[in-house]
């Protein structure tokens, strides 16, 4: 396909038939990723159901606020991305060009508020397995934001962690795909390669990236805001 | 119909719907600190379902898409609502179980941990007359 002039694969009736296969196929791609997040999601769900107490004085310990601002540097990103993909349809390359490249210092600015909460929790020893500071969760005059009813297990606190970071980790990790494959389309959006009669990569990545945030604005309530 | 180079919908959508993304986070983190009692969890999963609903319908342009595609969509939410309804028809009624094997354990829905998840459940379904935890009736 690389080689060729048009961007139709052979095996294609049409350009319209090609864009509606590959959206399908990506759609399909999409399902298999919602029963991948969907199993760290049940597993989550049932552990907090069991340790609510725990998995909420441990949440406590994350900050909120720059969650929230991560939150809206995603959704910042999304409109970028629709902004991109509009661009490529009405045929403004300068637009494509300068959308997808705001996409991707906005994903990239969300993966650097990201490292600084992980610095902040390893700081805190809050990394499972490694260093994970038993004691600090019963402290008089501690971390705990009201009194308990009962003292905090540390293991709980740590499986939460478990969760945490091996939830927004692999979510991290969809970003890091994400974006080395925006950089691929900007370098081609340079080239020319995308308009308004296709357009069709920029769809199915914007596909990508907005699922990816829909991910985080699960994640995000479900780590960072338990109260109860 | 599929999508073609000719039909290009506004942009304006796509603002709204970002204006709207943006005051649900801030709704939803503005609810967290709220008192609402056991509702925060629900509140803060339907404002995620809205938020994921806007981002598919528009952003994706899931209003746009093809019967097929829904067919996917739909697909993935229904597989994802056995494994979770699936998983939690079984520990949620775990508990149920043992009180009915052992009537006699008044406080069966009391204890902090160890009761598993329906012990939560049950708490949230008719939460224990004297407190949360349970324990501290006086």
């Amino acid at each position: 396909m690389a080689t060729s002039h048009t961007p139709l694969a052979h095996h294609f009736e049409n350009l319209e038939q090609q864009h509606e296969a590959n959206t399908l196929g990506m759609w399909v791609f999409l399902a298999t990723e919602v029963m991948f997040f969907g199993g760290l999601f049940t597993g989550y769900a049932i552990y907090r159901s069991q340790y609510a107490d725990d998995f909420q004085a441990a949440s406590e310990r994350l900050i909120v606020w720059l969650g929230a601002v991560n939150t809206a540097v995603l959704i910042c990103s999304s409109l970028t991305m629709a902004l991109a993909l509009y661009s490529a349809r009405i045929g403004s390359r300068k637009g494509l060009i300068g959308f997808l490249a705001a996409t991707m210092l906005l994903g990239a600015t969300f993966l650097g508020i990201k490292a600084v909460e992980y610095y902040i929790d390893f700081e805190e020893r809050l990394i499972p397995g490694y260093q994970f500071d038993m004691e600090q969760w019963n402290k008089p005059g501690g971390h705990a934001e009201h009194a308990r009813d009962h003292p905090v297990e540390p293991q709980h606190a740590e499986l939460f962690f478990v969760f945490y970071f091996i939830m927004t980790l692999i979510h991290a990790l969809h970003m890091i795909v994400g974006l080395s494959v925006l950089l691929v389309l900007l370098v081609r959006s340079i080239h020319g390669r995308y308009g308004a009669k296709y357009f069709t990569p920029i769809e199915l990545v914007g596909l990508y990236w907005h699922f990816v945030d829909i991910i985080w604005v699960f994640l995000f309530p479900l780590l960072y805001l338990i109260r109860h | 119909m599929a999508v073609s180079s000719r039909h290009v919908p506004s942009p304006l959508p796509y603002f709204l719907v970002f204006m709207g993304l943006l005051v649900l986070t801030g709704t939803t983190v503005w609810v967290a600190s709220a008192d609402l009692g056991r509702w925060h969890t629900t509140i803060a999963l339907t404002i995620a379902v809205c938020k994921g609903a806007l981002i598919v319908l528009f952003f994706m342009h899931g209003l746009e898409s093809s019967k097929l595609t829904w067919l996917v969509i739909m697909g993935s939410i229904l597989w994802l609502a056995i494994m979770l309804g699936g998983t939690f028809s079984d520990y949620l009624t775990r508990r149920q179980d043992e009180q009915i094997r052992n009537p006699t354990a008044a406080n069966w829905g009391t204890r902090k941990t160890g009761g598993g998840a329906s012990v939560r459940l049950l708490n949230t379904l008719s939460p224990p007359r004297c407190g949360r935890g349970g324990s501290a009736c006086g």
